[in-house]
C-alpha cells in the first residue's frame, strides 16, 4: 500500500508473521513492526495453540462472553517533512467464544445464523451509539446502522461492519471473522488525529479516516483462516454445498 | 518543582557570552571541522534532556539526528557587536535590556517531535566558523484534544479497550481511579488504566498532555485554561468523594502526580478513606507525601513504584533524602505493610545512586566526551 501525503509509518506488507491453532482451524496475520516508543503498545498472546482450549479464566466482554487479545498494537504516523506524530493508531484482535448452544448449533459455521447472531450482537453493544445518519432513510427494515455486508471467502464469509466506539466518535472500520463452531475474531483499527500545542494537524480529518478505512482493507488482505478438510467437508454440509 | 528547570530561551546575547564555556559539543558528528558547523548545546540542558529524550526510542533518535543535521544549517551570520558601536564601550543596563530583547528576537528554534529547541548561530573566540549553540529547550507534546476529567471504560462486544465515556456525576466511591502521565490519546491513558490497576472497570482521570508538560519538567510558570481546568476538575472529584464510605484506590502515574500535588492545594479536610499509589513520581514527592500523610490519606503497602522511567529517576535521585524522611512521618504499618515500607525505602534508597549517578554526569566538562555521549553513559545508569 502507498501512503498518501508524506505520511510514514509501519507498513503491514513488512510486518511479522504470527499464526494461531484452533480445532480445524488455522489463523495467519501479519502485525506490523512497530517502532520502540515510550507511548507505543505492541502485544501479542502468548498462547497461540487453542485446541480444546479453557475460557473459565479469560475476561469477559459487555455480554459476558470470554475473550482474549490475540495482539493489541498501538503506534504514530508521521508526516515525513516534519518528522511530526500526526495520527495515532490501534489495531486489535480479539478473539471471543460463543456460547455453548451456538457452538453446538454450528452457527459460526452458517453464514446466516452467523450475520443474524453478529447483528445481534452489534446491538448488544453499540445500539446506543447508532445516530440517525447511520440509517437508511426509510429506516425499519431496510436500515443498516452498522453497514454490515458480507466479505466473499472461498469457504466462511467474513463481515465488514463500521461501528461507533464510543457515541460521539466517527465510525470506525471491524471485521468479523469466524474462526471455527466455537470462537469469532473481531479485529479494529482505529486512528486518532493528533494535534501539537499552538499547531493544527496538517492533515484534515476527513483525510486520516480515508487512510483508517485504506489501512485497514490493507490489513485484511494479509488475514488468512485455513480450515481442515473435516471442517472444510463440516461447513459443507451445513450449507449443502457441493464439494469443490 | 524539584526537577531542574531548562536556561531561559530569551537570555540576553551578554549572557550568552559569559556563558560560553557552559557550552559542550552536541556529538561526535558536530565537533566541527569536514563534518560540517560545530553544535554546541548548554551544560545545564543535561538533565532537561536526559528526562525528555531517551537514545532508545525511535523519537530519541528522530530528535538527536535531527539536531544534529543543524550542522548543515545555511543562514547569515549575524553580526553581534554588543553596544552597536564600534570599541564596544561600556553600555548601561537600560541599554543591555533594549538590546537583549533586540537579540533574543534572533533565536531560532527548531521544532522536532514533542521538542522546541532554541538555538542560535554565532562565531565566538576560538571559533574557526560560526556554529550552533543550543540555549534552551522546551517540551511540547500532542495530544487527540481530550477533554480533561473522569472517564470510565466502555467494555463492548470486543472486550476491552472499546473507549471511554465521561463520567459526568463525578462518583468514584469504590473504585479504583487511575491519573495518567504524559498520554497522548484517552485510548492510550485507558490501556494504561486498565494495566496498571488490573481492573478492567477502574476509572480514569484523564489529564491531556498539554497539562501534563505545563506542570512537567520543562513547564512554564504560566498555566493556560486547560491546565487549570484539570487542576480544578480533578479538585473537584477529590472534594465531592472525600467522604467515601467505600474507599477510593488512586493510581497516580508520572507527571499526573503534579497535577494530584496541584489539585490537593485545594482540598481542605481529611482524605481518611482514599489510597494513593505513586507510579514513577515526576514531582516534589516527599511534599506530596506529607501532604497526603497530613490529610490522613492512606499510603499503605506498596504503595511507591518505580519502573525505569527517566524524569522519576532524576526527581528521586535530587530528593532522595526528604523522600525517606517524608515516609519516615507516615503512621506505622501493620503487619505485611511493615516489610512492604522496609521493602520501599530499602528500594529508594538504592535507586537513587543511579539518579545521582547520571545526575552528576551534568557537572562533567570532559573534552573528550560529547553530550549525547554523556547522555548514553548516564542511561546505562537506569535500573
Amino acid at each position: 500500500m502507498i501512503f498518501p501525503k508524506n505520511i510514514i509509518g509501519p507498513k503491514f506488507e513488512k510486518g511479522d508473521l504470527i499464526s494461531f491453532q484452533f480445532d480445524g482451524a488455522e489463523l495467519i496475520f501479519r502485525t506490523p513492526i512497530i517502532p520502540i516508543n515510550d507511548q507505543n503498545i505492541d502485544e501479542a498472546c502468548p498462547l497461540k495453540n487453542f485446541h480444546g482450549v479453557n475460557t473459565s479464566d479469560w475476561s469477559t466482554n459487555d455480554q459476558d462472553r470470554p475473550y482474549i487479545q490475540l495482539s493489541q498494537q498501538l503506534w504514530c504516523y508521521e508526516n515525513a517533512r516534519t518528522l511530526d506524530d500526526i495520527a495515532q493508531s490501534s489495531l486489535y484482535m480479539s478473539l471471543i467464544e460463543c456460547t455453548q448452544q451456538d457452538s453446538e448449533r454450528n452457527t459460526l459455521l452458517i453464514p446466516e445464523s452467523f450475520e443474524e447472531l453478529m447483528l445481534s450482537w452489534m446491538d448488544y453493544s453499540f445500539a446506543n451509539h447508532v445516530k440517525p445518519e447511520d440509517r437508511m432513510p426509510n429506516g425499519g427494515s431496510t436500515s443498516n446502522p452498522y453497514k454490515l455486508k458480507p466479505i466473499e471467502k472461498q469457504h466462511l464469509n467474513w463481515l465488514s461492519v463500521q461501528v461507533r466506539f464510543v457515541p460521539e466518535a466517527a465510525p470506525c472500520p471491524m471485521c468479523i471473522i469466524p474462526i471455527n463452531n466455537r470462537f469469532v475474531l473481531m479485529t479494529s483499527l482505529e486512528i486518532e488525529s493528533l494535534h501539537y500545542a499552538g499547531r493544527t494537524n496538517p492533515y484534515s480529518n476527513e483525510l486520516l479516516k480515508q487512510f483508517e478505512f485504506d489501512l485497514f482493507e490493507d490489513f485484511l488482505s494479509h488475514i488468512k483462516v485455513e480450515y481442515t478438510p473435516e471442517t472444510i467437508a463440516q461447513i459443507n454440509l451445513l450449507n449443502n454445498k457441493t464439494p469443490a | 518543582m524539584s526537577l531542574p528547570s531548562a536556561p531561559n530561551a530569551s537570555a540576553s546575547y551578554f549572557q550568552f557570552q559569559q556563558s560560553l564555556d557552559q557550552y559542550v559539543f552536541f556529538s561526535p558528528l558536530t565537533m566541527g571541522g569536514a563534518s560540517g558547523r560545530a553544535v554546541k548545546i548548554h551544560k545545564d540542558l543535561f538533565l532537561p534532556f536526559f528526562c525528555v529524550v531517551d537514545p532508545n526510542t525511535h523519537d530519541g533518535q528522530s530528535i538527536i539526528r535531527q539536531i544534529e543535521n543543524l550542522r548543515t544549517t545555511c543562514t547569515i551570520v549575524r553580526k553581534e557587536t554588543g553596544s552597536g558601536y564600534r570599541n564596544n564601550p561600556p553600555q548601561g543596563d537600560k541599554h543591555k535590556t533594549q538590546l537583549g530583547k533586540v537579540t533574543s528576537a534572533f533565536h531560532q528554534v527548531l521544532i522536532i517531535k514533542n521538542l522546541h529547541v532554541h538555538y542560535r548561530m554565532s562565531q565566538e573566540a576560538g571559533d574557526k566558523a560560526p556554529g550552533i549553540y543550543i540555549s534552551s529547550i522546551r517540551q511540547i507534546n500532542r495530544d487527540a484534544g481530550g477533554a480533561p476529567g473522569l472517564y470510565e471504560q466502555q467494555s463492548s462486544v470486543r472486550g476491552g479497550g472499546g473507549g471511554a465515556k465521561k463520567v459526568e456525576n463525578q462518583q468514584i466511591d469504590g473504585k479504583k481511579v487511575y491519573i495518567n502521565g504524559s498520554a497522548k490519546t484517552i485510548t492510550k491513558a485507558i490501556f494504561d488504566a486498565r494495566k496498571t490497576t488490573k481492573d478492567d472497570s477502574s476509572l480514569l482521570f484523564y489529564c491531556p498532555a498539554s497539562a501534563t508538560d505545563e506542570i512537567g519538567v520543562l513547564g512554564k510558570s504560566i498555566k493556560s485554561r486547560t491546565t487549570t481546568n484539570t487542576i480544578n476538575e480533578l479538585a473537584s472529584v477529590l472534594k465531592k468523594n472525600q467522604k467515601a464510605s467505600r474507599g477510593v484506590t488512586w493510581y497516580v502515574e508520572g507527571e499526573g502526580v503534579n497535577v494530584l500535588n496541584e489539585a490537593m492545594k485545594q482540598i481542605s479536610g481529611e482524605l481518611t478513606t482514599h489510597q494513593f499509589n505513586l507510579i514513577n513520581p515526576a514531582t516534589n514527592t516527599a511534599k506530596l507525601i506529607e501532604t497526603l500523610a497530613s490529610k490522613k490519606a492512606k499510603c499503605e503497602g506498596e504503595f511507591f513504584q518505580y519502573d525505569s522511567n527517566r524524569k522519576a529517576l532524576i526527581s528521586i535521585g535530587i530528593q532522595k533524602d526528604e523522600i525517606m524522611q517524608a515516609i519516615g512521618k507516615l503512621p506505622a504499618g501493620k503487619n505485611y505493610d511493615i516489610i512492604t515500607r522496609n521493602y520501599i525505602v530499602k528500594f529508594i534508597n538504592e535507586l537513587p545512586s543511579m539518579g545521582t549517578r547520571a545526575a552528576a554526569q551534568s557537572t562533567l566538562t570532559s573534552t573528550t566526551k560529547t553530550f549525547v555521549q554523556l547522555i548514553k553513559t548516564a542511561g546505562t545508569y537506569r535500573k
